[in-house]
């Protein structure tokens, strides 16, 4: 069986389809054989920022509704062989994902794929919960301010009550706190939440910070998820995260600001 | 010496809300949801609210339907404010007319739902809380006698032994544990008994028990303790920063709260009117 991960945050603009490429593009390099699925129906932007916009033919909806076949739909990423891409539709509405058609695509992606992870849309309506209903895990993507952090809080809530496994009364879904557009600085002079502040509201397991960084702008504009981006603080930070993912214990690196040395911060940036 | 006093006070009260003129179909869908908590119901207080027939107030026959309303063991005490017709067959059957629009029971209005089946709905909580209590050691209900001395203790005088049970009506009180935070958006019913949370309780998340509240955790959400107006009710937490805490209707909001009990373990109960809010760590002093 794959492992099934939503990337969630309830906010909008928080960075969740920034987060599912990377995530995704960073276990596809660690060998993973991964497909990330936008669930955004109607705002497609998840093929933007994997940089495959122009190769959509059929989507997600064409799928669930019988009018492709998911080999059809499933975009192939050309620099990851490992790694594939299923867009949202731009045309329909979120009203076309049933449960049970996500539950097919899922189950047919398992066959081929060892992680699955699943890209949100904003909001707690029913596209949210479609994308959250069948998930092992969730990446819940938090900004260290005080309104994001509700918005996580109440979709933490949705995912102990709401999914599958919890109406089922199986394992609750793994729950792993991203905390991105994370400013050490800005956090030491009080002037957003710091980790600690957030970590208590929220008491999951952290799974990452994910500094500010430029970067980030940069790579969803040219169509290159973070990760495969120089060497950019946010896609190290991304490439811990997914280490963490992968079981392995590596310290944060990330939770006071640049962790390097003398040199870099007198010569890089 | 006058023989009688006079007071001002709130009461909780069973809204029925009729929705149709159809005296046989309300009758037998008294019946049904009486008959789901017979003892809770028997001789509860009740106000008819007959806005949604207003309209067809003519084939509204009010003396068949208090009969009926008290043919299902409920205790007719009024009619909802209305104007006009309705209003003044009232006054000839000598039925009240009740006004429910006041301040200090808006929480308790949001709390429990304004439809025939008040108990019903209540007593369904929310999937989050559904996962029963352990049966291995559920703690012992207070008892009425308890809460009334434990009152008292605390200077609420007024509080008496009827006031502070939760078993008003003759049911044993239920307490509902939940094992995990509540989080924001939820909202968390314990109908009968005391609610208890273990974990914090996030801001935008609501607490509503018939008894008392007790979170093990910092509390930042709603609590509304006393929700069918016990007032012995009281609210324990670990760490105060609530939006708004409520006993029996009384409320309070979060700018209203002193700074000093932000963040300390506290207990909130009603001295006579006035919601009271007491660091945990004074029992202790007192005690010395």
């Amino acid at each position: 069986m794959s492992r099934i991960i939503v990337v969630t945050s309830g906010k909008g603009g928080v960075g969740k389809t920034t987060t599912s490429a990377a995530i995704a593009t960073g276990l596809a390099l660690r060998g993973k054989r991964t497909a990330v699925v936008d669930f955004d129906i109607g705002l497609r932007n998840l093929d933007i920022i994997m940089g495959c916009e122009r190769r959509v033919v059929y989507d997600f909806v064409n799928v669930i509704q019988g009018e492709a076949r998911l080999r059809q739909a499933l975009i192939k990423d050309k620099r990851l062989e490992n790694l594939s891409i299923l867009p949202a539709s731009q045309t329909r509405d979120k009203t076309a994902l049933t449960l049970e058609g996500v539950k097919k695509v899922l189950d047919e992606l398992s066959a081929d794929f060892d992680v699955i992870v699943c890209d949100s849309p904003a909001g707690i309506e029913h596209g949210a919960f479609a994308a959250m209903y069948w998930a092992d895990e969730a990446i819940v993507v938090t900004n260290p301010e005080v309104s994001s952090v509700r918005d996580s809080d109440r979709i933490i809530g949705l995912l102990a009550s709401k999914t599958k496994r919890a109406i089922d009364g199986d394992a609750p879904v793994r729950e792993h706190l991203l905390l991105s557009r994370y400013d050490a600085r800005r956090a030491k002079r009080g002037e957003m939440l710091s980790v600690a502040d957030v970590l208590e509201i929220l008491a999951i397991p952290l799974l990452g910070v994910i500094p500010e960084s430029p970067a980030v702008l940069e790579s969803s504009n040219s169509g290159t998820p973070v990760v495969l981006n120089g060497r950019s603080e946010a896609g190290e930070a991304y490439l811990e995260a997914v280490e963490r993912l992968l079981g392995r214990d590596v310290p944060h690196r990330f939770l006071n600001g640049k962790p390097r040395g003398i040199l870099s911060r007198l010569f890089g940036n | 010496m006058s023989s009688i006093e006079l007071k001002g006070r709130f009461a909780p009260l069973t809204v029925i809300r009729v929705l149709v003129t159809d005296l046989r179909a309300v009758e037998h869908d008294l019946a049904a949801a009486t008959g789901k908590a017979p003892g809770y119901f028997r001789n509860a207080p009740v106000v008819l609210d007959l806005s949604p027939v207003e309209s067809a107030a003519e084939a509204v026959d009010l003396a068949e339907l208090a009969r009926a309303v008290r043919a299902c063991g409920l205790a007719l005490v009024g009619v909802q404010r209305s104007s006009g017709l309705l209003a003044a067959r009232a006054e000839e059957l000598g039925i009240g007319i009740v006004s429910l629009e006041g301040r200090a029971r808006a929480p308790q209005l949001q709390a429990a739902p304004e439809v025939l089946e008040p108990a019903a709905a209540v007593a369904t909580p929310p999937p989050a809380a559904a996962s029963p209590p352990p049966p291995a050691a559920p703690p012992a209900p207070v008892t009425a006698a308890e809460a009334a001395t434990a009152a008292k203790d605390a200077g609420a005088m007024d509080a008496t032994a009827k006031d502070a049970g939760v078993e008003g009506h003759g049911e044993v009180a239920e307490s509902v544990i939940v094992p995990h935070p509540a989080r924001s958006g939820q909202r968390l019913y314990a109908a009968r008994g005391d609610l208890i949370v273990l974990g914090a309780v996030s801001s935008g998340a609501e607490l509503i028990a018939a008894g008392n509240i007790h979170v093990y955790g910092p509390l930042r959400g709603r609590a509304i303790a006393g929700a069918m107006g016990n007032e012995g009710a009281r609210i324990f937490c670990q760490g105060f920063d609530a939006e708004l805490i409520s006993i029996a209707g009384s409320y309070m909001l979060s700018e209203d709260f002193q700074g000093e009990h932000i963040g300390k373990a506290v207990q909130v109960f009603l001295h006579g009117e006035k919601l009271t809010i007491e660091p945990l760590s004074a029992l202790l002093a007192a005690k010395k």
